[in-house]
């Protein structure tokens, strides 16, 4: 309760244009943005690109904010949408290459699939079979709709309420998705603990 | 209780939501199949917790300042007020000053826009479309391009 | 004599022909000043490769009282444009400021004004084309041109008139629902249409009036003297100390490049605008440059610490003039080192 109130202060300040403010509020959620954005598009470069473009579009969209919403929504919103542009920007220059299968679990057209999507550390999940790299490479062959909800829930640790707002679509939406993209990254994970040692099964157990 | 149903109430049963959790954890002991997902779930929750925050790039503040000071932002006041600043109070320390200026030499290899052509098109552009909002009968084009507007 | 009558007869055919035009133009004028409107229109401004379009929504009691709303470009959408006592204020809704623009002069409201008599004095010709429709209503279509485009060296100067103007003129009403204008030949610079028009509109007086407890405060980045655009500005502005005749400073605007602040200034004289562009430090991309070819005339170059630009629809020997004032090598000497 107490973080809260102390954002809505920034957010205040922010909004009246105070420099030192605003630049708070960039250290508060750097991180958090340019990991959601580097696993949402898959490469570095980008991800750098989109999260600066992020951090704009607040500072030109901040007297239009009403300091009384989450800020973190509208971050991750912002965030989102941007992702979704770039796709749609790259998808007409580069062939895609669909991940999912050429319908989502909405039984809709894949929608958005990012090309070059390149897992944080592939070579690590080849090499050392780590169970967070398996997890980070189940997680890019996601679905772009899937992926989006598993990763601001779990790893982003928003609400089923802030997740619907982020992407205006319904909670039970929210859920569905997310139970979906839980059960695929599972099989991943039980595929790989199938042929771990007994050691690595032993970790995970209880 | 047979596994499809186990295998929905998962993901609840980790996250503390089964209100009833004893026909859950007894079919764990009777089914080593179901054991086994519960296993991987719990696995996959651990690992999505444990994921890594990736840190942001340490120049992302400066770019966006550069980037703020790039696009037209209205109104202008936060950042000019600290360029005000800079020009009334030449002994605010060298410190601020270099600051800011070291923030400015970054842009000597900003991209410009339209590479291709030459660079004063930039400035002939915003002369001309001054000229032609004159004759726009809203004054909006006007007041975009006076602060610096362009888009 | 017959000359004599011949030529009257051409005169009287000339003026005659110019009668009816002369008289929509006069409607057009009154429906400006006098008409209650409001609706939605998109101006659209091209120079070179630099397009701006913006869509507001408008409500307007005659020329005395006027409210806009921008919904388009997206990143301004919401703010409102209010003008009240001959200044125009700009504000966000549910702001508590409102910022003051300084005296933007706004040709295109006079313009029908500045027709009229051109076109009464044979500066400006005036053409009936064929008649069109927009927005569903029946328009007469007028083009104004300049009958002849470049000032004469004895000439005495004259009002600024665009080389081409359209004019789609609402039969009803008499309301200009588009305009299309070309500073100089070439494709048209400036249009504007109305994309909705609601007449007889109920304008209640808290349009255009701001609520009690806002705040006013000048807007920042343009200025109306030297003197205030300095206090924003990190460097010391130059001025020329050569002007052409009747110069006035109009305005001066401090804007952010990504090289660093540049400073406008930008100057009317009776016939011609140009700007001064003004530089600091670091090596501005914009100002590489030496002299351009073609209209408008320009002319960059480097003196000291500075980076100087001059652009304007002035002969280039005027030009050429100013700079030196300020500062710019020989025109035999390379205009820019590096």
């Amino acid at each position: 309760m107490d973080t809260l109130s102390g954002e809505a202060r920034l957010v205040e300040r922010a909004k009246a244009q105070d420099e030192a403010a605003f630049e708070q509020i960039m250290n508060l959620y750097a991180d958090r943005l340019y990991s959601y954005i580097l696993r949402m598009v898959g490469n570095a470069t980008d991800a750098e690109d989109l999260v600066q473009e992020t951090f704009l579009r607040a500072y030109q969209g901040l007297p239009n904010f009403d300091g009384r919403a989450s800020l973190g929504t509208w971050l991750y919103r912002i965030a989102t949408n941007l992702c979704i542009d770039h796709q749609r920007r790259r998808a007409r220059r580069v062939p895609t290459v669909s991940y999912s299968g050429q319908e989502d679990e909405d039984g809709e057209p894949a929608e958005w699939d990012f090309p070059d999507h390149q897992t944080p550390n592939p070579l690590q999940a080849v090499l050392n079979r780590e169970l967070e790299a398996v997890v980070e490479d189940a997680i890019g062959k996601l679905s772009p709709k899937l992926r989006t909800v598993l990763l601001l829930y779990d790893v982003e640790e928003l609400s089923y309420e802030e997740i619907a707002r982020v992407l205006h679509i319904p909670i039970g939406t929210v859920k569905s998705r997310l139970n979906h993209a839980r059960a695929q990254i599972q099989k991943a994970v039980a595929a790989y603990l199938e042929d771990a040692p007994a050691a690595v099964q032993a970790r995970f157990a209880k | 209780m047979n596994c499809k149903r186990f295998e929905r109430q998962i993901w609840a049963y980790l996250e503390g939501q089964l209100p009833d959790a004893r026909a859950f954890e007894a079919h764990v002991g009777a089914c080593p199949r179901c054991q086994r997902q519960l296993e991987a779930a719990r696995a996959t929750s651990r690992a999505l917790r444990a994921l890594p925050r990736h840190p942001a790039p340490e120049n992302l503040a400066a770019q966006v300042r550069r980037r703020i000071a790039e696009s037209p932002a209205y109104p202008r006041l936060g950042w000019a007020r600290v360029w005000r600043r800079v020009a009334l109070a030449p002994a605010l320390g060298l410190l601020t000053i270099a600051a800011w200026w070291g923030w400015q030499a970054q842009q000597t290899n900003a991209p410009v826009n339209t590479a291709a052509e030459d660079p004063t098109e930039s400035l002939v552009a915003l002369h001309e479309q001054l000229e032609a909002a004159d004759w726009a009968p809203s004054p909006t084009p006007s007041y975009f391009i006076s602060t610096g507007y362009t888009r | 004599m017959r000359i004599a009558a011949l030529l009257t007869a051409l005169v009287c055919a000339l003026g005659w022909a110019q009668e009816r035009p002369i008289q929509w133009l006069q409607r057009a004028q009154q429906a400006e000043e006098r008409l209650a409107v409001a609706g939605a229109r998109t101006v659209e401004i091209t120079a070179g490769r630099t397009v701006q379009r913006i869509e507001e929504r408008f409500w307007r009691q005659g020329a005395r009282a006027e409210r806009i709303e921008i919904l388009t470009p997206p990143e301004r959408r919401g703010e409102v444009l209010l003008y009240r006592g001959g200044r125009w204020l700009v504000m966000r809704p549910n702001a508590k400021e409102a910022f003051e623009m300084p005296h933007l002069p706004i040709q295109g409201a006079q313009m029908l004004k500045t027709a009229v008599e051109l076109v009464q004095q044979g500066v400006v010709l005036a053409e009936m084309l064929p008649e069109a429709t927009v927005l569903g209503r029946s328009c007469v279509v007028l083009r104004l041109t300049l009958a002849r485009p470049a000032l004469q060296r004895d000439e005495p100067p004259r009002p600024m008139f665009p080389a081409a103007v359209t004019l789609w003129i609402d039969k009803q009403t008499g309301l200009a629902l588009r305009r299309e204008v070309a500073l100089r030949d070439g494709a048209p610079v400036m249009r504007m249409e109305l994309t909705r028009l609601e007449l007889n509109p109920r304008l209640s007086p808290e349009l255009f009036v701001l609520p009690p407890d806002v705040v006013v405060r000048p807007l920042g980045g343009v200025y109306e003297t030297i003197e205030e655009a300095q206090r924003a500005v990190g460097f010391a502005i130059r001025t020329p100390s050569y002007l052409p005749a009747g110069a006035t400073l109009e305005r001066v605007m401090v804007q952010m490049r990504a090289s660093g602040q540049v400073v406008v200034l930008h100057y009317r004289t009776p016939s011609a605008r140009f700007s001064i562009f003004q530089a600091f430090k670091n090596r501005p991309a914009e100002f590489e440059g030496k002299r351009r070819r073609g209209r408008p005339h320009a002319q960059f170059w480097q003196s000291g610490d500075y980076w100087f630009g001059i652009v304007g629809s002035l002969p280039k020997a005027e030009i050429e003039r100013i700079a030196q004032s300020l500062g710019a090598p020989n025109s035999d000497a390379p205009a820019t080192g590096r």
